[in-house]
């Protein structure tokens, strides 16, 4: 089974999502509220994937984030944003990522992407 | 000569010099008749300038009679000589003296005499030419003059009036460009070079306009003036640009102008305008932009924290959700998070628009519908939904109501439509006719009892009644092979869909 690492600097919305992940299946690391926190609990842990929010209200910048992760780890990361514009799309294209969602994200579309990515067979579905 | 006389007969020699003498009167007579008549003042001068001969021409022009010439110098004649520019013309200088000094016929020197008992100018256009001795002295000097006053007076007229224009344009602080387009020579105005930081002084290029154009403005602005030039633009010519100052600074400029004259085969020869500056307002309206877009900026970021501060109202409905068990719990919040996701999604839409007042409904029943269809397709029914939506916008106190009763009925229909198959359609069609807009939300499930539901007291027809009545509309319920559900509703003309 996939160990996921949440970047959310919104504890409820971060909440949902690992509600909706361990439902399916999928072993939630800890919960990660700025960039900080997800690369040392990358290190530590080695997820095998990461759901990152684009924009980390007091963690600076999630596709940044990324940038600092892919010094040390080749895990896969989807982003979530509320913020469909464009920009930070390409942005985030530009640094390379494994899929894009908008939120509010819905569960299905999200573990639909999960398991795509992770390339395993949803024990649910 | 004598040998001749000595050798004829006196008689004969007489009548021969008559006959002389008579050629020489009837030459004289006939150069004389010319002088008279021709319209040229001359005065025939001796090598000290001294007149010694002139025609009625030369009097009349002067005004003089003829002893007030003959014999005096030319400074005596033109005490009253001045320049074009109306200064003092200084006898001294008179071209007869320049002339006799240079040894050198003068031409086309133009004078104006005051002719005081006339009280009036006369302008004169004089050549002085010389006339040498066999010795190579100055044996006489011929000066005559054409009278050029109605001339001069049509090109001073001209001048005034050009003046008058160029005040008026120039009074308000525009500067003046008077281009020849033949010529490629362009006149710009004292105000002109002065609004550039230039003065007079300065030297100014002849293409002072287009080397001064910035670069980024400079293609297109061409462009415009050569189709005005060349009759593809018909539009009265005017352009805005920035042009560089002597400072380094861009100002930016508002030119219009008019071509004033054209060929025989119609192209422009001239062309006048006017160049104000338009710095100002452009920072002006610069500020306002500014300030227009940092309301956006707000607007949407209050819409996105809306959409955000719902979505972990909804959140906290879910996590709640996950504590129970009871199925029809379950249910109430499921349809609870529904509610507040459509009312999230209105927002979402808002902040993702540059019209923070009017909603794409069109585009919103899509995104809604895919909402849906996720909360209720774990239900393991084959549903399919059709649309058939017609392109409008809704103002926002009609797409709330609107959105929240799509969502009862759309939700409705999957949690009861297809309870006794495993398959169905619902249609959802948004169309409008005139000023009139038709909500309808139908499928092919069981049916319900119409009276029944009309008097339910659920609250998912208790809301769509409430909305109902909230936007004037007409709610209208069948079951023929399936239900129907449709909402007539009018929007004021003010914000009926752009």
């Amino acid at each position: 089974m996939g160990k996921i690492l949440i970047v959310e600097d919104n504890m409820i919305i971060a909440l949902v999502t690992r509600r909706t992940l361990e439902s399916a299946g999928y072993t939630v690391l800890e919960i990660a509220c700025s960039s900080e926190e997800a690369i040392d609990i990358c290190k530590k842990e080695d997820p095998d994937l990461i759901l990152m929010d684009i924009q980390l209200d007091n963690g600076g910048d999630g596709v940044d984030t990324m940038i600092k992760i892919r010094e040390f780890s080749e895990v896969p990361v989807i982003f979530l944003t509320g913020n469909s514009e464009i920009k930070s799309r390409e942005k985030a294209s530009a640094a390379g990522f494994s899929g894009f969602l908008i939120k509010p994200v819905q569960n299905k579309a999200l573990l639909q992407l999960i398991k795509s990515v992770l390339s395993i067979k949803d024990p649910l579905y | 000569m004598l040998e001749q006389l000595e050798q004829k007969d006196p008689l004969l020699v007489i009548d021969d010099l008559q006959n002389k003498i008579d050629r020489i009167s009837v030459n004289l007579e006939r150069y004389h008749s010319i002088l008279t008549v021709i319209n040229l003042g001359i005065i025939l001068q001796g090598p000290n300038a001294e007149a010694l001969v002139c025609n009625d021409s030369a009097l009349r022009m002067l005004d003089m009679e003829e002893e007030e010439i003959i014999g005096k110098q030319a400074y005596e004649l033109g005490q009253w000589a001045i320049h074009r520019d109306g200064s003092r013309f200084p006898p001294e200088d008179f071209p007869v003296y320049k002339a006799l000094k240079d040894f050198k016929a003068v031409h086309n020197v133009l004078i104006g005499f005051l002719r005081p008992l006339k009280k009036d100018i006369i302008w004169l256009s004089i050549n002085d030419d010389l006339i040498f001795n066999s010795d190579g002295t100055i044996k006489y000097v011929i000066c005559s003059m054409l009278d050029v006053s109605d001339q001069i007076r049509t090109e001073m007229e001209l001048k005034f009036s050009e003046d008058k224009w160029r005040f008026a344009l120039e009074g308000n602080g525009d500067g003046v460009w008077d281009w020849d387009i033949k010529r490629s020579k362009t006149y710009y105005s004292k105000s002109y070079l002065q609004m550039l930081g230039f003065n007079n002084k300065d030297l100014v290029t002849e293409n002072l306009w287009e080397d001064k154009l910035h670069p980024e403005d400079k293609d297109r602005v061409i462009k415009r003036l050569n189709d005005h030039i060349s009759g593809i633009d018909s539009r009265p010519y005017s352009s805005e640009f920035r042009l560089l100052c002597k400072d380094g600074s861009y100002k930016w400029i508002l030119a219009r102008g008019k071509i004033m004259s054209r060929d025989l085969d119609g192209t422009p020869t001239r062309m006048i305008g006017t160049h104000t500056d338009i710095s100002e307002s452009k920072r002006a309206m610069a500020l306002l932009h500014q300030s227009l877009i940092e309301k956006d900026i707000l607007l949407s970021e209050i819409h996105h924290r809306v959409k955000n501060n719902m979505a972990v109202v909804s959140g906290l409905l879910s996590l709640q959700e996950g504590y129970l068990n009871d199925p029809a719990t379950k249910a109430l919040f499921v349809e609870s998070q529904n509610r507040i996701k459509t009312m999230a999604l209105i927002h979402e839409k808002l902040y993702q628009s540059d019209d923070f007042t009017h909603i794409g409904f069109d585009g919103y029943i899509r995104d809604l519908v895919q909402t849906i269809e996720y909360s209720y397709g774990s239900l393991s029914k084959m549903i399919c939904v059709q649309t058939e939506i017609f392109h409008a916008y809704l103002d926002l106190n009609t797409a709330v109501p609107c959105a929240l009763i799509l969502n009862e009925l759309l939700s409705n229909a999957y949690k009861h439509a297809f309870t006794d198959r495993d398959s169905g359609t619902i249609i959802i069609s948004f169309i409008k006719e005139e000023e009139v807009f038709y909500l309808e939300v139908s499928d092919n499930g069981k049916g319900l009892d119409v009276d029944k539901i009309k008097n339910s007291q659920s609250l998912g027809f208790t809301l769509i009644q409430a909305l109902v009545k909230q936007i004037k509309a007409v709610l209208t319920v069948s079951s023929e092979k399936g239900t129907k559900i449709q909402v007539k509703f009018k929007v004021p003309s003010q914000i009926a869909p752009q």
